[in-house]
């Protein structure tokens, strides 16, 4: 059986975003004489509850067998954090499957749509010229996971530090994926470091450069990270890829969402060597809208259709769902409350299957 | 005086310094091949003959392809004459079911067939080893047989004539589709007796699986040969099998060619030959509604891995449409070895197709899967004459691996890229 899905629906309004974003695969499944074998497993708050564990050895299991996870948010609200249910809910599930299947490669895409414009904190004259941002961060090594980390000492001299480390084959193998992903898209990459003063920017560099050598096709430049954060909200459009170490990236990344203004509508692939991959948005929760059937589900249908692209090599598919999505938002007619209409969830996935339908 | 890669081959292996069309020659072959059907007939007008013995037991080759596993006892008995004989001869290279592929695949990967060699075999198809830069044709039983005693055989230098393709292939359009595109164009007697040569851009970036496919069907177009310029695709194909040694020739410049034909690939799309010709060609695109019975996917023309492989890249999670009958046939053991280990086999099993052994089976209406009254068929073979997979009233569609594929999955002749491929 190919295409086997592991579901993880989550907390909050992961449960309403995923319905939607199965709904659309049931859609796209038919259009294209496919078969998926989508099977649910419980994560994070949801997991805690029948497991007391966030991260069940049977939802582990199920990824394993699967070929790739589909998952939609975790997390409680901010005044129960500290509840067993929700503390340290994170760190137990997503950082878990993230070491347990080396995803190394998270991609969040930044797309300004022009109907949403005013949503942007970019002035007119930058928006219009348009955001569609890749940027490709390495996710599971430097300073997030170096060791040494830890704290030693007492008094003023007590003291706190973490590692930041590098390898060839950690940047070799996250570079390959940005220059593919800039093949795949506009050809420009830009390399982002701080390779004026630490030693692991100047060896990361060092080792992208080399690989540049094999794309004579993509535009290759570079970029200190302090430059890099000014040029986002200068003239994001002169950005198509950006290739960034954990911590910049994960910096830049959020940066790069906030100025489309619509972080609701961005998805995101976490992806290991070979095929398999994790794709879930890049928002939360949102417990406060939790059951009100009003959740934006766009960017766990992006989601799947980046799940259809980077894991299952279903080009067309995918770009129908994402052509979809670029019609649906471009009417304006059919917005959820986040995007100043009055629409359900329910309303848009159908709308958008309701296009595949007749495309 | 400039002469051809074919007409060089021919004269070499005939012992005089050049050769021109229209003249009559002795050719010493490297090998002579015949298959249970063919090869019982041979050996019968060998003993007629009275011979004794063959004239190289190294250069003698049964492949026990048509009807095998045995069919029927009429088959099993063909296939105990030709089994009898090749111990009685001490043949040195024959395979028995386990290690038997179709024939037209099997000696190339053996390393038997190679570049500069001259082959002839008892089966109109054995025009496919062209695609190393041999001279290879097929012929008769008894023509067979004279090769078979005497290691020469008497052939008239072919005319040539030259095919050059221009461009980049369009998505899902591979050898197959380049050749009935060809044929549809000059027609089944369009090159008859003639010796085709491949050029072009097009092809010298075609695989060896493609270049395979196109000379396979040279046949379908009258052609007493179909060769293709060995290059590095060449080499690196032959260069870890071959049996013994190999030569690279090539057209000298200035030669004069009979007819020229320019074809611009990037103006054709997957191709379907409709019944009762191979030349009965249309666009995928231009297909009306057709639905069909049964889907085989394989043989001497398409049953090479990579055949296999694109196969299985239309079918991964997808299913074989209910009341259709898809059947895949593998060239030859190492073939279906390797597309288990792949997973192609898997992905097959899982779409509701079946993996035949290597056999030629319902090609020509054997066995493994023959059609009914009515009954319509899409397959990757090289022949859908009237009655040619079973009742007189069936009929056979020919195409490539992935629209067959596609089309057993709609239950009805279409593409790829229907289904968003």
């Amino acid at each position: 059986m190919a295409y086997k899905v592991a579901v993880l629906p989550g907390d909050g309004i992961g449960v309403e975003i995923m319905t939607e974003a199965i709904k659309v695969l049931k859609q796209v499944a038919t259009k294209y004489h496919l078969e998926f074998e989508l099977k649910e497993g419980l994560i994070g708050g949801a997991a805690w509850e029948k497991f007391r564990d966030h991260c069940p050895e049977e939802t582990l299991e199920l990824c394993r067998n699967s070929d790739a996870i589909l998952f939609g948010s975790i997390g409680g609200s901010v005044e129960e954090e500290h509840l067993p249910k929700w503390e340290n809910g994170n760190n137990k599930s997503l950082i878990r499957l993230r070491k347990e299947f080396d995803l190394y490669a998270n991609l969040r895409p930044a797309k300004l749509y022009p109907a949403l414009a005013s949503k942007s904190s970019l002035r007119a004259d930058l928006a219009e010229k348009g955001v569609d941002i890749l940027i490709v961060r390495e996710l599971t090594g430097g300073i997030y996971f170096g060791q040494p980390k830890g704290r030693e000492g007492s008094g003023d001299e007590e003291r706190a530090f973490d590692t930041m480390v590098y390898s060839r084959r950690e940047i070799n193998r996250i570079a390959k994926v940005a220059f593919d992903a800039a093949r795949s898209r506009r050809k420009k990459l830009a390399c982002v470091d701080k390779a004026n003063v630490l030693t692991t920017m100047v060896f990361w560099r060092e080792v992208v450069d080399a690989m540049a050598e094999s794309y004579p096709d993509v535009e290759y430049q570079k970029l200190y990270v302090d430059n890099a954060a000014m040029q986002l909200v200068r003239d994001p459009a002169q950005f198509d890829v950006m290739l960034a170490g954990n911590l910049f990236a994960d910096i830049l990344s959020d940066e790069a969402a906030a100025i489309t203004g619509s972080i609701g509508l961005l998805p995101s692939a976490s992806l290991a060597d070979g095929s398999f991959g994790m794709y879930e948005p890049s928002g939360g929760s949102a417990p406060d809208i939790a059951g009100k059937g009003i959740a934006n589900p766009i960017a766990q249908i992006l989601s799947a259709a980046f799940m259809l692209k980077y894991s299952f090599h279903l080009d067309q598919a995918s770009s129908a769902i994402e052509k979809a999505v670029d019609e649906l938002i471009a009417e304006g007619k059919v917005r959820t409350p986040d995007l100043g209409g009055s629409h359900t969830t329910s309303d848009v996935g159908d709308a958008i299957v309701e296009k595949l339908l007749t495309a | 005086m400039p002469m051809t890669i074919t007409e060089k081959i021919l004269a070499e292996h005939a012992g005089l310094e050049e050769v021109r069309p229209g003249q009559l020659i002795n050719a010493k072959v490297d090998l002579a091949m015949a298959n249970d059907i063919t090869g019982a007939l041979a050996i019968e007008e060998f003993r007629k003959a009275g011979a004794k013995k063959v004239f190289d037991r190294t250069k003698v080759v049964f492949v026990p392809d048509h009807f095998t596993p045995n069919k029927d006892i009429k088959s099993a008995e063909q296939c105990r004459i030709v089994r009898e004989f090749v111990r009685e001869q001490n043949l040195s290279e024959y395979y028995e079911v386990g290690q038997v592929g179709i024939e037209h695949v099997l000696l190339p990967e053996k390393g038997l067939v190679l570049p500069g060699g001259l082959i002839v075999g008892a089966d109109s198809h054995t025009c496919t080893y062209g695609a190393l830069g041999a001279f290879s044709t097929g012929v008769g039983s008894t023509d067979f047989t004279a090769a078979m005693i005497t290691g020469e055989l008497w052939f008239k230098v072919p005319e040539p004539i030259k095919f050059v393709y221009t461009g980049t292939l369009n998505p899902w359009v591979g050898g197959k589709d380049l050749i009935l595109y060809t044929i549809s164009q000059i027609g089944v007697d369009g090159a008859l007796y003639k010796a085709m040569e491949f050029r072009g851009e097009a092809v010298e970036k075609l695989p060896m699986h493609g270049r395979f496919t196109m000379a396979n069907m040279a046949i379908e177009a009258g052609a007493k040969s179909g060769i293709f310029h060995p290059d590095d695709l060449t080499e690196e194909y032959v260069r870890h099998r071959a049996k013994g040694p190999y030569q690279f020739h090539a057209t000298d410049q200035g030669v004069e060619y009979t007819e020229i034909h320019e074809i611009d690939v990037s103006k054709i799309e997957p191709q379907v030959a409709f019944p009762p010709l191979p030349s009965n060609t249309r666009g995928i695109h231009e297909v009306d509604n057709l639905p069909i019975d049964q889907s085989v996917i394989g043989f001497c023309t398409n049953g090479r891995l990579e055949d296999l492989r694109d196969a299985a890249v239309v079918l991964k999670g997808r299913k074989v449409s209910k009341g259709v009958r898809c059947i895949i046939f593998p060239g030859t053991p190492s073939i279906y070895r390797e597309a288990l280990k792949e997973g192609l086999l898997e992905i097959f099993l899982d779409a509701g197709a079946v993996i035949s052994p290597p056999t030629c089976g319902p090609c020509l209406g054997g066995h493994m899967g023959i059609l009914a009254k009515g009954e319509r068929a899409i397959a990757t073979t090289n022949r859908n004459f009237t009655g040619r997979m079973g009742h007189p009233e069936s009929e056979v569609y020919l195409s490539n691996p992935p629209v067959a594929a596609a089309s057993a999955v709609l239950g009805r002749i279409g593409g790829p890229e229907e289904l968003g491929l």
